[in-house]
């Protein structure tokens, strides 16, 4: 048969060479699958980096390409949290900006293609997922076989779990990590099984680049020492497994620490601890292995009790000891909002005030995996049947991600990778039995022999018979597959359909429709913030939520008090506090903080539901944690315990200059009548308009989108500034027309 | 270092100041007599364009054909002039060729043939003036109309004597005439007895004279003119145009246009309110002093295919109506607010790029110099011209003056030598008319060159993957294989 099969040929080539020329291809065309279903946006839209944090990230990135790698480092950014600053290059991964930075470095100086560092940045995450499709192909080949591990690939390429993170655009940290987490584990996982000091390297170096690109490295330095440490009590020690963990460990930690940002974190956090933990437990594993060798097995019972509790003890007592101590930090805010979902709300409402840190609803399971998300589980199951080593892994992967993505809509993300590969495998045995026809022919050819060698009489009878037995079995393959191949065309679609509709808009620029239905773009977000970029001081500072920060500082390149690295609760909590509290109270702020303008997000005329006023019971809880006597979150609704807006809003709500600055004449437009808001379908009442005294109206964008306020100046004779504006008002028409305001004359700018 | 720099820059401008005001009283006052001198001053748009006719006498005892003139201002309201240019209409049209003495200030004139004593010559001067027009009120509220107020010689500033002298203003629909306060009027000239001209509505026109009179040489009296103009007034501070001549067979001249944008108009009272802004439908509007619309006429382009998008990304509001590229900022721009953006669009390469007849790799390239946006003014305008890699530049022939002609490289798509060559023209002081203009440039670029280029390029492709087939036989497993 062996003979056989190497002489296979079909048309003079060998079959193994067809076999990789197919598979080739087949990669070839995943990838292009990958690749081009993660572009709709760019075609829709244009080449735009997306959302918020990526904003950031291509800020750090021109930065990176415009200066040294050590300037990078160094880079003391004073154009956020004014006045504080941030330590940028300390307190970034820098993974990201480098990864890009090379590529574009190579592009220009070696293959003479100076492309734009925008456009490289844009199609980073595209052109890694393509790459995450050959690792997951690796990892899942470990697990089972090949073909198992191109089912993986073509569920991991398409996937809208992993595309949510991964759209051309969406220029974040994750768009790398996936793919890194991917081909650490795979070396991981070839580490384990052949015991090479080789791929324990390889599996370190990925994991150093891993740690250099996201915070969400902590997951492997978990989830490889939990493998070990499971496969430990299973008893299932083996020298490989030293080899393998001790030389990622070893590595994988010294090169973690080059990083500025982790620093000495692997051996000072809690969250490094298992990993520490277990490779200490493997030495002595390893020790008790060689005594093992050495001694009688009754002595060894005692040696192995007596050593057992002693470590334990000792290393319970040491963590409690160093982290009381201070030497060991505790855990943080996010880590505790992992294992209990009410912490982040009560305690850090920052944390629990974004929206991909809530609890995810059930059905986005579905939405973000489509059928994978039953076959899952039979994968789990057919790991636990075979259950090798590496199958461990699988099933802890599983297990802790599984309840990861139940708690924080953002872990869906980790839990998409081992739901491609347990479904492949699942799949992929599913098909292994039910597409082979060759199966059922050869069973029945026999039986046509062995008949021949019988009477005659029964060959007819069990002629009939065997009619039977080939139809039915061929009958119930054809079902099954084909059932599963419509399954697998409608995951296609349904991804596709997911892929298009949910996770293509930039959210910096809105798609809508004219009234004749034909298709329009908003772009209230850019006009404002060039309104700001162009026609500003260079040294103004922007006072705005904090989502907002790293788009200003992005696209409008002017200082911010907040951005989205929200590491200063309280200065988070001080601009909640000016946005939530009365003039007064808020200009107050504007002056200790050189405000010069106040930027607000309203969508009530359009109905854009992400504005501001829709995020205003979190600033409030924000600075009602800072400042628990000012602030007070019941004052905000009315009496009867609704938030709203209109005239029943209570007075707290109506003085706050969130409230100001968002419905400043807006009914105006209305020509009298009130003004429907059509977020919060409320009405605006006409009469008692919101005035304003310390800020004046500088600009607001097309669809009333953005609104940007300046914060006026002390009054120059000395009086308050709520005088001032009510002589002002009181004076007749032509007159206020006469007052002028000093605005400088401001050069022109790139 | 500085204090000697600064000496010698107050030495040089005191040096200039004193020869210019000598070469100005050589001019032999007598030799010429205009004895028609018509101006006629275009206020439409936001540059001035001044036209003057002038009908000259020989009152001297011999033939001649220099003429010298003066730019009609004396008090140096005119900062710059942006294009000059002199024909004669009577006996004969023709274009006349000058000198420039005094850049802004005075210029001679030689004719065609010389003008025999007590004979007339007619002849016509044009000139455009940027930035000389400022608004007054300079801030004001949005629905207010915006005033303009322009300064000037009140007659005409020859040196020689004037009779029949005539001034007209168009373009406006409402003014009024001011007397302008003057910084330091001992420094001016100013013409003490001048006499006085009241001006009067003719059509739709304003009109000052005519006056039949004989009027001094170097008659000064500095006026204003306040009047409504309620359209903005567009500013391109640079403009850098780019122009990329494809080294292959591809039809298409791509050209690339960055813009700096200031409205050069009245600036808001107050800040913007969009509320103000959708009641009074100004978007709609055309005549409103906030520049929200750019128009680019279509017809000399071919906009089939264009973009256009500034630092953060690509504009969507855009559109072709009829003959005309309408461009809508992100913002509509009041006085001082600044916009930037770029254009970029395809041309067909046959309509621009010639073969030189007799030659096999001379080329001429026929551009214009601008890309009209209507009723701009532009300060700084850089065309550079990329040559495809390896093409060497002959030479250069504008109709308007540059400044400077710079020659360097730069490195594109697949530029694997020194890139591609960028010739880049400096023009200062441009107005929009100015793309009826063309610059011509002449350069070689042989088919060899293009020929090594590709050559070079499959090279380098070829020892890439020799180097990874090389690299691929080194053995560096660890493990023996032939154990396997």
């Amino acid at each position: 048969m062996g003979t056989e099969k190497t002489q296979l040929k079909v048309l003079g080539v060998r079959i193994e060479t067809i076999r990789l020329l197919l598979r080739v291809i087949i990669f070839i065309s995943i990838a292009g699958a990958a690749i081009s279903s993660r572009l709709f946006s760019v075609i829709r839209f244009e080449s735009i980096i997306h959302e918020f944090d990526p904003w950031f990230n291509f800020r750090a990135t021109k930065y990176l390409v415009s200066h040294s790698y050590y300037e990078f480092l160094n880079w003391f950014d004073d154009r956020t949290w004014y006045p504080l600053g941030r330590v940028t290059g300390g307190t970034l991964y820098p993974g990201l900006m480098v990864t890009s930075g090379i590529i574009w470095h190579v592009l220009r100086e070696w293959l003479s293609l100076p492309i734009d560092i925008r456009n490289i940045c844009v199609l980073l995450a595209p052109a890694f997922s393509g790459l995450t499709v050959i690792s997951t192909y690796f990892l899942t080949k470990e697990m089972k076989d090949s073909n198992a591990g191109l089912l993986a690939a073509i569920f991991m390429g398409i996937a809208p779990g992993y595309i949510s993170r991964s759209v051309a655009g969406s220029y974040d940290n994750e768009a790398i990590a996936i793919t890194l987490l991917m081909a650490t584990f795979y070396f991981w996982i070839k580490a384990m099984k052949i015991g090479s000091v080789f791929y324990g390297t390889l599996t370190a170096l990925f994991y150093f680049y891993m740690v250099s690109a996201w915070g969400g490295y902590v997951f492997i330095t978990n989830l490889i020492p939990l493998h070990v440490f499971v496969l430990l009590l299973m008893g299932r020690y083996t020298h490989r497994l030293y080899t393998a963990y001790s030389t990622w460990y070893a590595l994988g930690t010294l090169a973690s620490m080059q990083i500025p940002f982790v620093g000495f974190n692997p051996i000072t956090s809690n969250d490094h601890m298992a990993a520490l933990g277990v490779f200490g437990l493997l030495q002595l594993v390893a020790f008790g292995d060689y005594v093992k060798s050495r001694v009688p097995s009754v002595q060894f019972k005692t040696f192995l009790a007596v050593s057992l509790t002693f470590v334990i003890l000792l290393g319970i007592a040491g963590l409690f000891g160093l982290t009381a101590l201070g030497w060991i930090a505790p855990w943080t805010g996010r880590f505790y909002s992992l294992w209990d979902t009410g912490y982040a709300k009560i305690h850090i409402p920052i944390i629990a005030s974004v929206s991909e840190h809530q609890p995810t609803a059930w059905p986005a399971f579905f939405f973000d995996t489509g059928m994978l998300i039953w076959l899952f589980p039979a994968g789990v199951y057919f790991c636990f049947q075979e259950l090798r080593d590496e199958h461990v892994f699988i099933i802890i992967y599983s297990v802790l991600c599984s309840y990861f993505a139940g708690v924080m809509v953002r872990l869906m993300l980790t839990l998409t990778p081992v739901v491609c590969v347990a479904a492949a495998m699942a799949l992929s045995n599913l098909f292994d039995v039910y597409l082979n026809i060759v199966d059922v022919f050869t069973t029945s050819s026999n039986e046509i022999q062995e008949d021949k060698s019988t009477t005659k009489k029964s060959t007819k009878k069990s002629g009939v018979l065997e009619e039977k037995n080939v139809i039915l079995p061929l009958i119930t393959k054809l079902v099954v597959t084909l059932t599963f191949a419509f399954y697998l065309f409608y995951f296609i679609l349904h991804c596709t359909w997911v892929t298009s509709n949910a996770y293509s808009s930039p959210s910096v620029v809105l798609s809508s429709r004219n009234p004749d239905g034909s298709p329009t773009i908003i772009d209230d977000y850019r006009e404002a913030y060039y309104w700001l970029r162009m026609n500003t001081p260079e040294d103004a500072k922007v006072l705005a939520w904090w989502d907002y920060g790293y788009q200003i500082g992005g696209m409008a390149d002017r200082t911010t008090l907040v951005d989205n690295n929200t590491w200063n609760n309280t200065h988070i909590a001080t601009v909640g506090k000016s946005m939530s509290s009365s003039e007064d109270v808020a200009y107050e702020i504007y002056k200790q903080h050189d405000v010069d303008y106040v930027l607000v997000i309203f969508g009530g005329l359009l109905g854009y539901s992400g504005d501001d006023i829709n995020k205003f019971l979190w600033m409030i809880r924000i600075s009602e944690g800072i400042w628990p006597d000012e602030i007070k979150e019941r004052n905000y609704f009315t009496d009867r315990g609704e938030y709203k807006v209109d005239k029943e809003a209570s007075q707290t709500m109506k003085d706050s200059v969130m409230y100001k600055l968002s419905y400043y004449r807006f009914s105006e437009l209305f020509g009298g009548r009130d003004g429907p808001d059509r977020v919060r379908n409320q009405d605006i009442p006409a009469a008692d308009p919101p005035e304003l005294h310390v800020l004046e109206e500088a600009f607001t964008s097309e669809n009333f989108i953005v609104r940007v306020y300046k914060v006026k100046d002390l009054d120059n004779v000395g009086r308050n500034l709520f005088d001032a504006t009510k002589f002002d008002n009181q004076l007749s028409k032509p007159l206020k027309r006469a007052r002028t305001i000093k605005r400088p004359v401001l050069p022109i700018r790139e | 270092m500085v204090n000697w720099s600064r000496v010698s820059i107050l030495l040089g401008v005191l040096f200039a100041s004193v020869t210019q005001a000598f070469l100005i009283d050589s001019i032999d006052g007598n030799s010429w007599k205009n004895s028609h001198y018509s101006r006629t001053i275009d206020l439409s748009k936001s540059y001035v364009k001044e036209l003057s006719i002038i009908e000259a006498v020989n009152t001297g005892s011999k033939p001649q054909d220099e003429y010298y003139f003066t730019v009609n201002d004396g008090f140096d309201s005119i900062p710059h002039i942006s294009l000059i240019s002199f024909s004669t209409i009577n006996p004969i049209s023709l274009e006349v060729t000058y000198e420039e003495l005094i850049p802004n200030k005075l210029y001679k004139v030689k004719f065609p043939t010389p003008i025999s004593p007590n004979s007339n010559i007619e002849f016509k001067v044009t000139y455009v003036i940027t930035n000389i027009l400022e608004p007054l009120p300079s801030k004001i509220a949005m629905d207010d109309v915006q005033s303009l107020l322009f300064r000037g010689n009140k007659f005409a500033y020859s040196p020689y004597k004037t009779e029949d002298y005539t001034l007209i203003f168009t373009g406006v629909s409402k003014g009024q005439e001011m007397e302008l306060y003057l910084q330091d009027p001992s420094a001016i000239n100013v013409t003490e007895n001048a006499p006085d001209m009241k001006p009067v509505v003719d059509g739709k026109t304003l009109k000052y004279g005519p006056f039949v009179e004989e009027l001094d040489a170097f008659t000064l009296s500095p006026m204003g003119l306040l009047y409504d103009h309620n359209r903005p007034l567009t500013f391109v501070h640079n403009l850098n145009r780019s122009v990329w001549i494809p080294a292959s067979n591809v039809d298409k001249l791509s050209i690339e246009e960055y813009y700096e944008i200031t409205n050069n108009g009245a600036q808001l009272s107050t800040g913007f309110s969009r509320v103000d802004w959708l009641k009074g439908r100004y978007q709609a509007v055309r005549n409103h002093w906030a520049l929200s619309q750019l128009e680019i006429p279509s017809s000399a382009s071919n906009f089939d295919d264009y973009y256009f998008t500034d630092l953060v990304g690509v504009v969507s509001t855009h559109q072709i109506i009829k003959d005309h590229l309408i461009l809508q900022p992100r913002f509509p721009l009041f006085g001082q607010w600044h916009y930037n953006f770029t254009l970029g669009w395809n041309e067909n390469i046959g309509e621009f790029l010639h073969q030189i007849n007799n030659s096999e790799d001379e080329y001429i390239l026929r551009v214009p110099i601008l890309n009209a946006i209507r009723d701009a003014s532009y300060n700084n305008t850089y065309l550079s011209i990329y040559l495809p890699e390896n093409a060497e530049f002959v030479n250069v022939s504008s109709p308007v003056k540059f400044e400077s002609l710079t020659v360097d490289y730069e490195l594109s798509y697949l530029d694997v030598s020194k890139g591609h060559t960028k010739v880049t023209i400096h023009f200062q002081d441009l107005f929009d008319d100015v793309n009826k203009l063309a610059v011509l440039v002449k350069f070689k670029y042989t088919k060899l060159s293009y020929v090594i280029k590709v050559a070079k390029i499959s090279g380098f492709v070829f020892i890439g993957l020799l180097s990874y087939y090389l690299l691929s036989l080194i053995d560096l497993s660890i493990t023996d294989k032939k154990k396997k």
